[in-house]
Parts: structure tokens; sequence; C-alpha cells
């Protein structure tokens, strides 16, 4: 099932470590990422995604 | 070549002014050595870390943004791992301006 995750094309260009509040919509409750079938978003999008997630992860922001 | 360069670190939180002080003037000295200015610096305050590093529960983080060459982020990456009162830091090439405000300052806790 596909998830509608309410976010705006300004908010897509802004991802970042550094921005939880965005990358919290891509973490299900047990915190692990959501798979790109789910969120549709595109190749590109979803590494930057899962990328700046680790990062997060490891400065313990996540 | 240069870039704009970010990092992040997690200092100890139980840490006296006076320590304090001494860390951030031996930061701008090492940056100095190399003729580099630092752009822009921030305060995220004392946060609750989501796991425990070092038998810590909770970090002071600091933020930094600098324009360098490329092979200046290796040396500060080696100044930070051997400097006992930074518990994490981060390094990265930014992607956003140098006196940009970051998402993290007017959010509490």
């Amino acid at each position: 099932m596909k998830k509608n995750l309410n976010l705006s094309n300004d908010d897509l260009l802004k991802i970042d470590y550094k921005n939880t509040q965005i990358l919290k919509k891509f973490t299900n409750e047990n915190g692990k990422i959501i798979p790109q079938r789910v969120t549709n978003m595109s190749r590109s999008l979803h590494t930057k995604i899962t990328k700046s997630i680790k990062q997060a992860r490891f400065l313990s922001l996540l | 070549m240069s870039n704009i360069y970010e990092t992040t670190m997690i200092v100890k939180p139980d840490l006296s002014n006076d320590q304090v002080k001494n860390l951030t003037n031996s930061l701008e000295g090492f940056f100095n050595e190399s003729s580099i200015v630092i752009g822009y610096k921030e305060d995220w305050g004392i946060k609750n870390l989501k796991f425990s590093i070092n038998k810590y529960s909770k970090g002071s983080f600091k933020f930094i943004r600098f324009k360098a060459d490329s092979y200046f982020p290796k040396k500060l990456d080696n100044f930070l791992k051997f400097n006992s009162d930074c518990l994490r830091f981060l390094t990265i090439k930014s992607n956003n301006e140098l006196e940009e405000a970051t998402p993290q300052i007017n959010k509490d806790n």
C-alpha cells in the first residue's frame, strides 16, 4: 500500500541530517527506514534520505 | 579548489566554563594555523542522546561551517579524534550556504 506523507516540494529539497522533523516521516515506529515502494520516492531522493537518516543516527539525533 | 564544509560535534555535557573556553580556543588556534576562518557557528545546547555514548546520556551539540581546501577536513578529523572532550563528530560537504541557519537552532530539548 502506498503511503501519503503530505510533503511539499520545498521540504524534499531541504532533506538533510539536521532536519529531523522531515526524516522522522520516513521511519516507522521502530525507527526503521520505510521502503521506497511504500513512500513512492524516486531513486535519487531515496538514496539521499537513507544517507541522511544514517548520518542522523550516527549523531544520535534520530 | 575550496568547498564549504560543516562539522557537528558532541561535547561532554559536564564540562566547566573554563574547559569549554579552552576547547573553543584550541579549535580556533587550529583553524588559525591553516589561516582558515570559521564562517558560521551555532550552539544547539544540551540534548538528550537517543542512545548512550561512552556512558553519557546527554551531550552538548556544537556546529560550525567553514570554507576550506579539500585537505583540511581530514586534518580537522584527526585533531578532534585525539581530543578527549569531544565524544563524536561528523564532517561533511555542505549543501547550504555559508551563513544559513539550521533547523535545529529553534528547537528545544
